[in-house]
Order: C-alpha cells, then structure tokens, then sequence
C-alpha cells in the first residue's frame, strides 16, 4: 500500500509539472504580453513599454521565464496582478472557500436526493418508480447546467422571488471572516441572520451544479445496489429474516465504495461545472476568476488561477486514487483501472 | 422495415430508444435541410418587430433582440451542434484509437509515456482546457473544434487500449502473429473490431458531451462569433431579457436539452445491448458535467 | 513610488496556503460593514449600489475604469468638481484664476482633514499630481495630465501649476484625478495604501471583498457636513437580470448601467432615471484601405444608417441621433453643421456597386448596436459582416490599421470637443490619427489652435469649423449618444443621475422602506 502512495505521489508530481508547463506555454502563445495590456490605448512610447518589460523580467528567454515563476510559486508567489495590482495568491485565495463550500453544497445535495432515489430504484426494480427515477436521472445528466441555472433564476429568482439571483450574501449583515467559509462563520459567531442569507443565496446555485452529480450518483449507486442486492449472501440474509433497514444498510456499505470510486473521478470534474454555474450566479469562486482574467487578459492571474485550478483538481485525483486502493487492494497491484 | 424491427430489439425492446432515435434523425435532417426548412434568414434584422413572442404574427417563436425569427436562427444553430457533434467526436475518436491502439499493442516504454500523458491530459478539468485554447486561439468554430477534440481524445485512448491489451494475448491475435501478419494489420483486422462496441457507446455518450461543451463556451462568450449562430450563443444574447423576453433564453436551451437526452437515453440503450454488465463503459464514465 | 514585490516564504502547498490565506488576508470579513472604522452619519440606513463590475484597486491613481473611479470619488476628492452641465465646481479648490495662459492658481479648501486626521493641504496636490505623471509609478492616468509642466507650493492653501501649452482643458482632467494624502502614502507605500485607502471625501474606506462588495461608512467631519446615510455599499453584479432582479427586490437600492430595452421593465417601488449620457458612439472607417478609402462610399455609409430607428428599437428612443462626433452639451459642438440625412436610394446607388465584403470589428459590449449598423449597410447594398473580438485583441486591430471598420464608444465625460477630436483626428497624437488614419492639414491646424486658446467663444467657432471638416471629410458615422440609465428604489430620496456615471450620494437619504 505504502508503495502505491509513494508511486502515485511521484505520478502527480509529474503531472503537476506538466500542467504548470502546459498553463505556462499557453499563456505565452498569446500574441501581445502583459506589458500591452497594461499600457493598452496608452500614449506610452515603444522604449518605454522595453523598459518596463525589462523591469518585469519579460524580455528573458521563455525557459528561464518559466524557472523563475516556478520558483517563486513554490514559495507562495504566483505574481501580481496586472489590473489590479494586488499579489495573485491573494487574490486567489479569498475565491478558494466560495468555490469549495458551493462544491461541498452541491455534493450534498447530490447525496440527500441520489441515495433515496437509487435506494428505491433499486429496491422496486421494473415498477413505475425505477423507471421514473431513471428517467429524472437522464433528465438531470442531460441538462446544461448554465440552462437549468437560469431556468431556475427565471422561475425562482425573478418569478416567485423566493430566492436571490446572484451573490454570496446579502449587504450588511457584518459578518467577520474566520475560516472563509460563510456559513460555518456565520454558525461559530452565532449570526443566524447571515446563515440564513447565506443558505438562501447558496440555494440555487448548489442545486445548479448539484443536479448533474445528483443524475449520475444515483445511477451509479443504483447499478451497485442491483449488483450487490443480486449476490447470494443477501438473499441468505433476507432469508433469515433481518429487518429491513438493516439489510439495507449491508447493502449500502458494500454498494457505496464501489461508488465512491466512480464518483471520484467526477467530484473533480466538479470544479470545472463549477466554473459555468459561478459565472451565472455571479457567485464569487475560482471558476468565476478565471473567466473574467481570461477576458481582462490579465496574464498572471489567469496563469496563477488556472495553476491553481488544476493543482487542486490533482490533488483530489490523487485523493480519491488513494482512497479507491484502500476500499479495493486489487487496485494497487494492477494499477488504476477507471 | 425489418431493419427498423431488429433495431428495435436490438435495443433491448424500447419505445424511448426508438424515440431517442426519431429525435435525432430529425436533428440531423433539421440541419442538412436548414436552408430550405427556415421561414426567415436568420440573419435579417427588422428593427419594427423586436423582442416580439412566441406565436405572434409571422414569427412562431417570436424575435429577438434586432427582429430576427427565433426558429429561423434555432433552426440554423442546429448546424453548429450538428458540424461539432459529429465532427468533433469523429476526430477525437480518430486520434484516440491510434494512441490506444500503439500503446497497448507495442507495449513497453511506449505505452507507459503515452499513458502518462493521458494521465496528465485527464488530470485537467475538461472545460478549462477548453476555454484556455480558445482564449489562446481565438473565437470560431473550427477553434471550438480543435479545443474539443484536443480534450476529448483521451478517454478514446485508454478505452483502446484496455481493450488492445487483453486482446493482445488472445489466440486468434497470437495465432495471426504467427502467420507473419504485420502488427498493423492485426491491430487494424483484428483488434479494433472488437473494440468498436464500447467506442460506439463512448462516442455516442460524447456527442452530447461535445454539444453541451460547445454551448457552454459559446456561453461564456468564447464560442462561435458573431456571424456563426450557435445555441449557446443565442442562449447567451437572451440572458439579459430574461424578464423582458424569457423565450430567448429558454427556447435554445430546450433545443439543447432534448438533443442531448436523446443522444444519452440511445447511449444508455446501446451500452446495455452492447455491454450489459457495464464492464467495458462503467456507467457514469462518461456522463456529461460540462467538464 | 513603486517598492519591489518581495515573494513571503510560504507554505509550498497552496492549496492549503488558500485556505490559511483567506484568513490572514486583511482579517475581512464577508462584507465588512460594521467594522471599527469609526463614525456613524447623522442619518439612518445603509444605501447599496450595484453597478456592473468590481473595482480594480483603491488606489485613485492606478486604474482606469468607470466602476473604480465612481467608488473611488466617494473616498477621495479631486480640486475640482463637474456639475450637471459638466462645468467645473469646486471641490478641494475654493477658486481659481490664470496668471497668465500657461499658469493656473489653486486656492485650496481650509480645515480639510484626511481620514487619518493628517491636514490637507498644497503638498498634498503637488504630491499626487506629480505621483501621477512619475513615469516609476506607472500610472495609467498619466496622459491625462501630461499637459501639466510644474506644480509649486506658494503657501500651504496656495499652488500654482504651469502647463507646457494652453490647456483649456486642464480643469476637467484634474476633476477626474483625485488628491491623496502626501504623507501617509510616503509612510506606508503603495500597497498598504491601497489595501487601507485614506482620503477626503464623504465616506471612509471600511473594507473590500473583491468580487462582493465594497463597505464605506460615513465620515462625520466631512467638510462638506456628514453624509445622510450610515453606510454605503457597492456591489457588483454583471448580470444585467440579477443587477434588476437584486433592485426589484430591494436587495440594492440603486443599480447602474440599466440598458434603455430593459428599463421599462422594472416597477413596483422601483424606477428608471435617465440622464444624457457623455458617451458617443460610432462607426469608424479605415481611410487608407478600401472601400473606404473613396470618400463617396463613406458618404454613401453615412447616408445609410437610420440613426432614428435606431435610436427609437434599441434605446426605447432614450438616445440622441449625433450627426457629429460630439454631443449637445459639450464645448465644440457645431450648431449648424451640414450633415448628412438618411437617404438609402442615394445609399443604394453607391454601396451596391461596392465589390468587396466589409468586416465591422466590435467588442462584445457593442455588439448589438453593430449587428444592426451592419443590418442597415447590408439593406442598402453593402456585404457587412460584424465580427466579434475580445477587448485586447479590438485595440490591437484598430490601433495598427488592420480594420477595415469598427463600431466603438468614446467617453467624454470632460465635456470638450478637443478630447475627442484630438484623439482620433489630430496627427500629433499619432503617426496617421489615432485609430482612423486620417489627417487633414487644415484640421490639424484648427485643432491645435483650438486647444491653445482659451476664448470660449473663439473656441467654438475653432471647433464648429473642425466639425465641419470632419463631417464633410466623413471618416466616421457618428451614432448615438445613449442616456446614462439607473434604476433607483423610491425609498432613495435626494439622488440624480450624473452624466458621467458618478454618485453623488453625500446628500442622499433613505427612507424607512
């Protein structure tokens, strides 16, 4: 087991590489630099702008270019931001917790709706309900998820006006940042008012992003179920007479890493449908940041938010890999198999 | 007739995979025949009938923003899904059977630097990558294209070779190496046929994928240009009326949801006729999240 | 005085960093009201705001966008003020007169105050003016007040500026730079400056939560006397159906940037406020390449495009027709100019004949507008095509001549023909006038006249009689000037529109809603 970890470690610390490599030489194919976006429409005179290029390490060869920026980042220093002028690790990290609490929102509300609709898929198998959940489930693996966004803004935001369009919270309610996460803050400092402002600004958006997973957790769970429910020992143990709930629970528990293994590689790729839904909500995340960097032509924050970006959407590869290997030890013999 | 009939058995005996069928082949007429099958130009403004609704005079499904006809433009925004659906699917699937094929065939120090790369490949969100070529490369639709397939190679790839390499040992392959067939042409008459199967049931789950990746960066407005009217590119025009004129953004999307359902209730029913323990395309491996 | 960004030794994994960060990074909170920043106005409320970006920084003199700049004003002031007419007000400058054509003298405000309590005073102009144009800041102001030679401190309520010529305009480009206090930016350096801005006006900085809001809490010993509202928000909400549907539902009480088709859809305590705008839109033709490069086919362009129409569909007639690249309000505008009508037959007869496809740039901002520019081209015979580019990559087109045409805005928020004239038909500004290629002798000639004197009335015949020969020579179709829309909740009492996009909210009040 050790082996494994210790040779999957090795693996992203490649790919970590060839990402920062493949986000480097992409932000440097781009014709014009961040010189002239600085100094676009500006009467600034062609020595000038060389001499500021100078000053910002820019007219070194591109390799070097690359080693120094690696450098500086593993110590914390991804730049500083061309429009705003503010260090792009700051920037950055005030986003991380929007985007992780409207992935964990989002996940949560998968679980809460998936596992009772697999659960009764699986159970009333080839009744009206499997088929329905089945159908739902299409539904929601099928819809866009920028579309269902504003489906909902429409109906539930500017119709009924039960909730808001965009934001994280509403103004005023003087909430004191501790870990970054709104509605644990809001919790910790007793302000129920700001819990509830953020919950109902969380709402939509995390069904947004949620509806997608929810789809497919539930077909993955349900597979598992039928495949488990199918397996003598279940029906030795219904035989027996064991309550229900407790069966279900065997069934559960052995249905579920099979899941989460499949789900794994999904919750990543949560991160990048959480770029749309941030971007219809206006929510203020990571995935929101690069859109409007990558439109501002802001280089180093588009480079430092998209290093970023990945880095966490390996990291969490990595995590579900290790988890995966623990729950299924053929895993580490034969070596990841999707 | 008897090929509607054994197609429909095929299919595990379902009206829905039949529907999902119909629905397609009418996507794709829809869009071979747009020219002729659209009321208006899609592009010619009338600035007296503006943001007019569905079902008003002359206009099914109303105007837009500069007077143009609704289903006209949808009508030929369904070339856009349909040129990048197809096209892009086919390129990617193209270049992902190569690289599966040589890696798991050669074996050796080959297929493990091929497999890192896939591995480095898919350890970027989909969709980023995506929006990052195009940042680079510009707005366009052959852009688009290339952005796709350059991310959706991939899962082609390792879906071959998996196959390639429990293949590779078979005796109808070693038998054939035996009789001195050069490795392409066992990999060509031997292997891929029987990887087709899954790819099938891949590239089909992809279509929608591709089409849906495709509308959401024309949403974020690093699709099709201006002149190319795309789905997502209308559904994008349309946000800002969303109170004023709420079909513009609705009517596209619709006309997104239900090609993808359809493109994913036929996956659905091709996998389980053609891989029904869900060994080889394990369910939710390829289910669109726009990433 | 910019220091060296020194890299802190972090924890490499930054992932784990982000999270830590969020916590050290200024000790924020979700939206920083409330925060011991002291005072409380004398009124009541929180006033919010919502406009369509964020700001870039506090730093008044390191940005260069709309959004920033109305936030900024109500932390920082500026010597001089614009009224409703765009004439210049005073603001940290009591008054002011010219010495002679090239010397301007200030006489400053008395018992003014910083923030921080630190005394405004002439050091402090002569410091943020020259921290503007010191190339080592790197100020993207900095043309703005490239006209200005020297800036003397004659006593401590007194300065004096020379400038290299005349400038007529010097007034409104100081109305848009604000003064920073001399001594704490020295003490603290820029960034810290930023991150805790300390300035003059109406409210003081209560902290920034980019992406979310912005917190401003009355400043009680405003000289001007205390805001009548506690505490002011700006948000920002890019969405144009969020920004309303956040108004409509009163989570903000004023929102910005409404655009005219959508303005009629709010109601139900809440309404749409126009004012003439400053900006003027138009179509610009690349004079050196063709078809544009035969004047009847400009001529024939021009002649093509209903301005009315196109007014009264995409603006709910809440804009002007321009037949000049200028608007009513503004100084140079030519009363009696010969334009050109809209005449499509005339059109017609010349733009079929025209071969070759024309591709219209524009930024996805305009692009409606294009799109029915190029509509109305296209039904009088020409092939116009718009195509769509990010802003970078528009500026990058125009600026080296490879457009053949583009549809742009420019703001005049100064209220002076010669910022607009200059800037696009003046030679000097540029090798071949900036962006059109297209010069003219003689117009070169009235241009540079017109800024160098300082007679009005002399002026706007100056530059009724450059009108004049921009419009017969017609390297452009000038547009629209679109109204400024906001939408305001009737709860907000005492509250204008300006021209410019600013809020002047030191005198506003809510009621209890």
């Amino acid at each position: 087991m050790l082996g494994f970890v210790v040779r999957r470690l090795g693996q992203t610390v490649l790919v970590l590489f060839g990402v920062s490599i493949i986000v480097f030489s992409l932000i440097h194919i781009t014709p014009g630099d961040a010189v002239d976006v600085m100094f676009a429409g500006e009467n600034v005179s062609a020595e000038q702008r060389e001499q500021y290029r100078r000053q910002l390490g820019l007219d070194q060869p591109l390799v070097q270019q690359y080693l120094a920026y690696m450098a500086s980042a593993a110590q914390g220093d991804l730049g500083t931001s061309i429009r705003r002028g503010t260090p792009v690790t700051e920037i950055i990290g005030t986003t991380i917790p929007a985007t992780v609490e409207l992935t964990l929102a989002a996940l949560l509300v998968a679980v809460v709706i998936a596992v009772p609709v697999a659960v009764v898929s699986a159970l009333r198998q080839g009744s009206v309900w499997e088929r329905g959940g089945n159908l739902l489930a299409l539904f929601g693996i099928s819809m866009p998820s920028f579309w269902l966004g504003i489906m909902l803004i429409l109906v539930f935001s500017a119709g009924l006006q039960w909730f808001p369009a965009s934001g994280r919270v509403a103004s005023g309610t003087g909430l004191q940042q501790i870990t970054g996460f709104l509605l644990v803050d809001a919790v910790l400092q007793g302000d129920w008012a700001a819990a509830w402002s953020g919950l109902v600004h969380i709402a939509l958006p995390a069904v947004t992003l949620g509806t997608a997973i929810t789809a497919t957790l539930s077909r993955v769970l349900r597979s598992g179920l039928l495949e488990v429910k199918g397996q003598d020992y279940v029906e030795a143990l219904r035989a027996r007479g064991l309550r229900f709930t407790t069966l279900l629970r065997h069934m559960l528990r052995n249905a579920l890493p099979a899941s989460v293994i499949v789900m794994g590689v999904r919750i990543g790729s949560l991160l990048g449908g959480a770029i749309v839904v941030e971007v219809v909500f206006g929510w203020p995340g990571l995935g929101r940041l690069v859109v409007d960097a990558i439109q501002n032509r802001d280089f180093p924050l588009v480079q430092g938010a998209v290093l970023v970006l990945a880095v966490l959407f390996v990291l969490v590869n990595l995590f579900t890999d290790i988890l995966q290997a623990w729950l299924d030890p053929r895993v580490t013999l034969t070596g990841v198999s999707r | 007739m008897r090929a509607l009939r054994r197609t429909y058995a095929f299919l595990g005996c379902s009206a829905l995979a039949m529907a999902a069928i119909a629905v397609l082949a009418a996507f794709v007429l829809v869009g071979l025949l747009a020219p002729w099958l659209a009321p208006h130009d899609p592009n010619t403004q009338d600035l007296g009938a503006r943001l007019l609704p569905p079902l008003s005079d002359g206009h099914v499904l109303g105007t837009d923003a500069l007077g143009r006809d609704v289903l006209s433009r949808l009508i030929h925004g369904s070339r856009i899904s349909l040129v990048v659906g197809f096209i892009a699917v086919l390129l990617a699937a193209t270049i992902g059977i190569v690289v599966g094929l040589v890696s798991g065939y050669v074996g050796g120090w080959v297929d493990g630097l091929l497999m890192r790369i896939v591995d480095a490949w898919m350890a970027f969100p989909f969709l980023l990558l995506a929006i990052a070529i195009v940042a680079v490369l510009g707005r366009g639709l052959d852009n688009i294209v290339i952005a796709l397939v350059v991310t959706g190679w991939v899962l082609y790839a390792r879906l071959v070779r998996g196959e390639t390499l429990s293949l590779r040992e078979r005796e109808f392959t070693l038998s054939a190496r035996g009789l001195g067939a050069s490795p392409v042409t066992i990999a060509v008459k031997h292997i891929l046929p029987n990887c087709l199967a899954p790819i099938l049931v891949v590239a089909t789950l992809e279509i929608g994928v591709v089409i849906v990746m495709e509308a959401s960066l024309s949403f974020l407005g690093l699709g099709a240009s201006a002149a190319e009217t795309s789905w997502g590119g209308m559904l994008a025009d349309g946000r800002s009326y969303l109170t004023r004129a709420w079909w513009l953004a609705t009517l596209p999307g619709l006309a997104i949801f239900v090609v993808v359902l359809a493109v994913n209730v036929l996956g659905d029913a091709l996998r389980d006729a053609l891989d029904p323990r869900h060994e080889k395309v394990p369910q939710g491996s390829v289910d669109q999240l726009s990433a | 005085m910019r220091k060296p960004h020194h890299p802190h030794p972090r924890r490499a994994l930054v992932l784990l960093a982000g999270l830590a960060l969020t916590a050290c990074a200024g000790g924020g909170t979700f939206d920083d009201t409330g925060d011991a920043a002291g005072g409380a106005g004398s009124g009541a409320g929180q006033l919010v705001i919502a406009q369509s970006a964020d700001i870039l920084t506090m730093d008044p003199h390191m940005h260069r966008t709309r959004t920033t700049q109305n936030v900024v004003h109500t932390v920082f002031e500026s010597l001089v003020g614009q009224d409703t007419n765009l004439d210049p007000v005073p603001e940290l400058a009591t008054g002011w007169e010219q010495a002679d054509d090239r010397t301007w003298r200030f006489h400053l405000r008395e018992n003014v105050r910083f923030h921080n309590g630190e005394a405004f005073d002439a050091e402090d102009v002569k410091f943020s003016i020259e921290r503007i144009l010191d190339p080592e800041q790197a100020s993207l102001r900095a043309s703005m007040l490239e006209v200005i030679d020297t800036v003397t401190v004659e006593d401590e309520h007194t300065v004096v500026i020379t400038t290299d010529a005349p400038a007529p305009t010097l007034l409104a480009g100081l109305a848009v730079n604000e003064i920073v206090p001399s001594e704490y930016v020295t003490e603290v350096g820029d960034e810290r400056f930023a991150a805790a801005p300390v300035g003059t006006g109406p409210f003081r900085f209560a902290g920034w939560t980019p992406n979310e809001s912005v917190n401003l809490t009355a400043n009680p010993d405003y000289w001007g006397g205390a805001p009548s509202v506690d505490s002011l928000v700006f948000r920002p909400i890019p969405e144009v159906a969020s920004r309303m549907a956040a108004l409509q539902s009163g989570d903000v009480h004023i929102a910005a940037e409404i655009p005219a088709d959508l303005a009629g859809e709010l109601g139900d305590g809440a309404q749409a406020v126009g004012v003439p705008g400053t900006r003027v839109f138009f179509l610009a033709m690349n004079v050196t390449a063709p078809p544009f490069d035969q004047h009847e086919v400009r001529v024939a362009a021009n002649r093509a495009i209903d301005k009315e129409t196109l007014a009264n569909a995409l603006y709910e007639g809440r804009a002007r027709a321009l037949d000049q690249p200028a608007y009513p309000e503004m100084v140079g505008y030519a009363e009696d100019l010969r334009g050109y009508d809209f005449d499509p037959a005339a059109a017609s007869a010349v733009l079929q004949a025209v071969p070759e496809p024309v591709q219209i740039d524009s930024i996805e901002a305009t692009r409606t507008l294009a799109e029915a520019v190029a509509g109305q081209l296209q039904a009088a015979g020409l092939k116009a095509e718009v195509t769509v580019f990010e802003e970078q990559a528009f500026l990058d087109r125009i600026e080296s001549g490879a457009s053949t045409a583009y549809v742009s805005s420019w703001g005049v928020a100064e209220g002076d023909a010669d910022v607009i004239l200059a800037r696009h038909f003046w030679s000097p500004s540029r090798d071949g006038a900036f962006y059109t290629g297209y010069t003219t002798a003689r117009r070169d000639d009235l241009i540079s006249r017109g800024r160098s004197t300082h007679d009005p009335q002399e002026r706007e015949r100056i530059y009724a009689e450059a009108m004049q020969i921009v419009m017969d020579d017609a390297p452009w179709v000038p547009l629209l000037n679109p109204e400024e829309i906001s939408g305001v909740r009737d709860s907000v009492r005492g509250w204008e529109p300006s021209p410019i996009g600013r809020f002047n909210v030191a005198d506003v009040a809510l009621e209890s809603n």
